[in-house]
């Protein structure tokens, strides 16, 4: 049996559910479907924007002028970027991002260095490496993937603060703990009074303590706000390799997000081709465990995370889309995507859009360095909150047509 | 200039070469000092395929050197079984190969003293359930993978025992000569661009694909055709036995099982330069379709690195003109330049395999020993009776209970999750080097960074060790850049599928979380 919606959204990662979000919002139909949770659980929970092109970039907003004309962003003009990120604080709203696109905060790394981006949660935001005074900077001693050494030697050799690393033991914990094991311990109330005692006794004066972004998945405000208490001072959180404590804290806020706004979605299943149809797209062909079935729709998101989230596949002749099987433009691996119009269709060959009620949106989109230029998660956000404007509009016009 | 050393033998070049004449020399009584470039292994030695030879490969293209390598094959396998996992292999013949080669296999096999058992296809299959089910003839030969790393550790270490001194990061970079004799060497040390002297009784060249400059800074002549080959590993273990193509000696005729990985190789392309170790990508896509032959499926199986090495390939003087490389003998050549070209105490030992490196060394001391004028001494054959007689290879099983125990859950941390490295792996090296120590050194011995990851997550766990135990946090991060980037290199070619999404993400994680401070990682 088919499923139908007015709108088909493929992909449950930043793009995919910013597109989602915003269609269910505005009254739509939507259907998500994606075969994972997407990299949102790898990434820092930062709103990289733009944080370098040639090279440091400090107002993404003055960066974002002198794009080249096919880059995402210039296709749709910063107007609709600072829409599309304003859209986002409000719908993330409980996670209270801090910052905007007039001037981007440089945030401490794991490796001591200073990542340019424009928005961040409070937790991270209170790292801001541009704030004056000392800090310290808390490891703990199993935990592998955090080394409060390099951190603070590094950060104190960049000149402008003063950090000293200290490395504590989380009691009882074993020898060998993941960022993950820490989230949920420390969300247990003694467990972290003990933990904030411990790094009392050794941070001396400093003003400000760093800890690894590991402060709590769902208990993350209750575990920030105690430590503050505990040490008397504020507290901050340091981005860390995956798993992305803070990603996954915003990971589910958004599903959660998605099921409150109506969104219906079947998580665990592929997308493997599409049916053609009256705008180029009929329906998707969609196989969930032995099943297969096909979504039917007016019109399709698709939002499938490039090469990382499985979107294009790189194989030794050549480099296509996994959906639609569009051929990708050639280009360094890590700017492989989609060649689209400013409607976010994807364009063939000539230049013309191949398919007129598809849009694609997030990390497939080609036109872009993301990891040159940080720009990723604005990009995710901008062209999910785009798709779901085209195809709005669309799917008002087919209502009005019934 | 620092102070001025002396010994004996001065050995230039630390790969199984040299590795093999310091070793030698030093339990024949010589004091001996070693003087490598970069690190040892940081030639071809590090670069090659992983092959300890049964010989097969060389029955009828050069029986010589079939016959070299069986014999040798025994002996490494005394000397440094730790460094050896005696994986055993076999020759197989696939639909469309020339039968003749096959048919005339086992008789090379025993003109050649190579021990090799003939099989049925069936009984080949039931051996190695991964080989090609059309194959029409197989034997079974005893091939090894060699982990070089181990091995050079392993013989250096002994070396350094008996009072060799062994510099890393020391280049030759001039003679002294007096009239026609070879007095020492001035060495560069890398670290501090300091030079420092040399003198020696004998200087022994066993510089490789390098040793024709080499030879020529003391005015002596060594042609050498530097024949490059490129070798893929694969993510996974493909084949528990190493798997030859039973033909004349072509491109891509052997899967080497090595630890966790296996590699398909090589190729045979003449080339200038010996620092030359470009991979192009039409070599490894023929190179993953050779595997695909060999073992149905690989070819759609994950990539992880390609690299290449460049064979020193001897050419005796007025020697064969330039035909193929893959003609020319790859046996070695041992030069006595005192005969060959009037300049005394200096010889060079080039040409063979990694799996001749003990006969090469002893034929190479041999010469020291009568250049010095003391008596001869037995080489190290003989000595062999004394060992126990049992080998203990490594094998992956065992590291793995290794590991278990040690690990158990709660009482050490999993620094590489690829390798099964442990945290108490890498803090005890780290105190023994006395903190003296990069993420490459860690990598020869303990194998971080090598897995499918390539780095990406154990490579930051072992700066923070590095950091913790001793050195400042920005020469470790530069240390941790440098590691990346290398990693980097032998990766560009196979990013493909699985792989490129590993790129990636290990690009992001450099480029983010793990950003360092000041200019970005510029990866190639
Ligand atoms: C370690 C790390 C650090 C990062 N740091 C930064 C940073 O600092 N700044 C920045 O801007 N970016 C960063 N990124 C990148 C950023 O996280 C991603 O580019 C971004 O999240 C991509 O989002 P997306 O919505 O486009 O795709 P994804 O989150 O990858 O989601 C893709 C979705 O599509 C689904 N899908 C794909 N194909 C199919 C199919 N055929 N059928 C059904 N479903 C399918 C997947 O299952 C998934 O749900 C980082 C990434 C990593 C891994
Ligand atoms: C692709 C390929 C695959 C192979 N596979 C196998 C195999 O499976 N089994 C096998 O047994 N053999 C194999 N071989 C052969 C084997 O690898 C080589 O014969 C062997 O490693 C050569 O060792 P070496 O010490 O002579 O040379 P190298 O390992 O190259 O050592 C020479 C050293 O000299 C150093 N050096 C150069 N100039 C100077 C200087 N001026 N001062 C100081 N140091 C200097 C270099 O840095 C280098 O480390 C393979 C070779 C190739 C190319």
């Amino acid at each position: 049996m088919n499923r139908r919606a007015d709108a088909v959204v493929v992909g449950a990662g930043l793009a995919g559910s910013i597109a989602a979000c915003r269609l269910a919002q505005a009254g739509a139909e939507v259907l998500l479907v994606a075969a994972g949770e997407g990299s949102m659980g790898l990434a820092p929970a930062w709103l990289d924007v733009l944080g370098r092109m040639s090279g440091p970039v400090s107002s993404p907003l003055a960066g974002m002028q002198s794009l080249p004309d096919s880059h995402p962003y210039a296709r749709m003009g910063s107007g609709v970027v600072q829409e599309a990120v304003e859209f986002f604080s409000s719908l993330v709203s409980s996670l209270d991002y801090r910052g905007g696109l007039e001037d981007n905060m440089a945030l401490p790394t794991s490796l001591g260095g200073r990542h340019l981006c424009a928005m961040a949660p409070p937790a991270m935001a209170a790292g801001n490496l541009d704030r004056a005074g000392s800090v310290a900077i808390v490891g703990i001693g199993a935990m592998r993937d955090f080394s409060a050494c390099l951190v603070a030697q590094n950060l104190s050799a960049g000149g402008a603060l003063s950090a000293q690393g200290v490395t504590v033991d989380f009691a009882g914990a074993g020898a060998d703990l993941g960022n993950l094991d820490v989230a949920r311990r420390i969300q247990e109330p003694k467990l972290r009074a003990q933990l904030g005692a411990e790094v009392l006794a050794c941070i001396g004066g400093a003003e400000r303590v760093g800890f690894p972004a590991v402060l709590g998945l769902g208990a993350h405000q209750e575990v920030v706000g105690d430590l503050e208490r505990i040490l008397g001072r504020e507290v901050f959180e340091i981005a860390t390799v995956p798993p992305s404590v803070p990603g996954l804290r915003l990971s589910s806020a958004l599903a959660v997000l998605r099921r409150t706004l109506g969104v219906k979605e079947v998580i665990g299943a592929r997308v493997t081709g599409f049916v053609p149809g009256p705008g180029g797209v009929g329906g998707l062909r969609v196989r969930a465990a032995s099943r297969s079935q096909i979504y039917e729709a007016d019109y399709f998101v698709i939002a499938s995370g490039g090469v990382l989230g499985g979107g294009i596949e790189v194989g030794h002749q050549a480099r296509s889309e996994t959906i639609l099987g569009l051929q990708i433009p050639e280009g360094p691996l890590g700017s492989l995507g989609v060649a689209v119009d400013n409607s976010l269709r994807p364009l063939g060959p000539s230049g013309d859009p191949v398919f007129q009620n598809v849009a694609f949106a997030g990390a497939t989109v080609g036109g872009a360095d993301p990891i040159g230029e940080l720009s990723s998660q604005g990009i995710c956000v901008a062209t999910g909150y785009l798709a779901a404007e085209v195809v709005k509009a669309e799917v008002a016009k087919v209502a009005r047509a019934k | 200039m620092t102070q001025a050393l002396s010994a004996d033998v001065l050995v230039i070049g630390g790969g199984s070469t040299g590795v093999g004449v310091a070793w030698e020399a030093t339990r024949r009584g010589l004091s001996v000092i070693l003087a490598e470039r970069s690190n040892l292994a940081g030639g071809t030695s590090g670069r090659f395929h992983g092959l300890l030879h049964s010989g097969g490969r060389y029955v009828v293209s050069d029986p010589r050197s079939a016959s070299e390598c069986a014999a040798e094959n025994k002996a490494l396998r005394s000397i440094a079984p730790q460094a050896i996992e005696d994986t055993g292999g076999l020759f197989v013949s696939l639909e469309g190969d020339d039968p003749a080669y096959a048919e005339g296999f086992p008789l090379a096999c025993e003109r050649a003293g190579v021990e090799a058992v003939a099989m049925s296809p069936a009984e080949a299959r039931s051996a190695e359930p991964a080989v090609n089910p059309g194959i029409q003839a197989a034997f079974w030969v005893p091939d090894a993978s060699v982990d070089v790393w181990r091995l050079l550790g392993i013989l250096s270490a002994q070396a350094a025992e008996g009072g060799a001194k062994i510099l890393e990061h020391h280049e030759v970079v001039s003679f002294e000569q007096e009239g026609q004799r070879v007095l020492g060497a001035r060495l560069k040390d890398s670290a501090t661009g300091e030079t420092r002297w040399v003198s020696a009784q004998v200087v022994v060249n066993a510089t490789g694909a390098w040793s024709g400059r080499v030879a020529a800074m003391a005015g002596c002549e060594v042609e050498i055709l530097a024949s490059r080959g490129v070798m893929v590993a694969f993510a996974d273990r493909l084949s528990h036995l190493a798997i030859n193509r039973c033909i004349r000696p072509s491109d891509g005729d052997i899967v080497v099982p090595i630890r966790t990985v296996s590699v398909i190789g090589t190729t045979d392309v003449a080339v200038a330069d010996p620092d030359d170790t470009t991979v192009a990508p039409e070599e490894v896509a023929a190179m993953v379709a050779a595997a695909d032959q060999l073992i149905p499926g690989a070819g759609s199986a994950r990539t992880l690195r390609a690299w290449a090495g460049v064979r020193p390939l001897y050419r005796p003087p007025g020697g064969a003109g330039s035909g193929a490389t893959r003609t020319v003998s790859r046996a070695h050549a041992l030069v006595d330049h005192a005969t060959q070209d009037g300049v005394e105490a200096f010889v060079t030992i080039t040409g063979g395999k990694l799996t001749t490196l003990r006969l090469m060394a002893e034929e190479a001391v041999d010469l020291v020993v009568a250049k010095i004028g003391l008596p001869a001494t037995p080489a190290f054959v003989e000595a062999l009776e004394e060992k126990p007689a049992r080998p203990a290879y490594f094998r992956l099983p065992d590291a793995l209970a290794h590991r278990e125990s040690v690990w158990g859950g709660d009482r050490d941390a999993v620094v590489c999750e690829c390798e099964g490295v442990l945290r108490s792996d890498v803090v005890a090296l780290v105190a023994a080097a006395r903190g003296r120590i990069g993420i490459g050194d860690l990598r020869r011995s303990l194998r971080v960074g090598m897995g499918p990851c390539q780095g990406g997550f154990c490579s930051y766990r072992c700066a923070g060790l590095i950091a913790e135990a001793a050195q400042a946090a920005e020469a470790v991060t530069e240390d941790l850049v440098e590691f990346w980037k290398e990693r980097f290199k032998g990766t560009a070619t196979v990013s493909f599928g699985a792989q490129a999404r590993q790129e990636i993400l290990d690009r992001w994680l450099y480029a983010s979380p793990l950003a360092p401070p000041g200019e970005p990682v510029a990866l190639p």
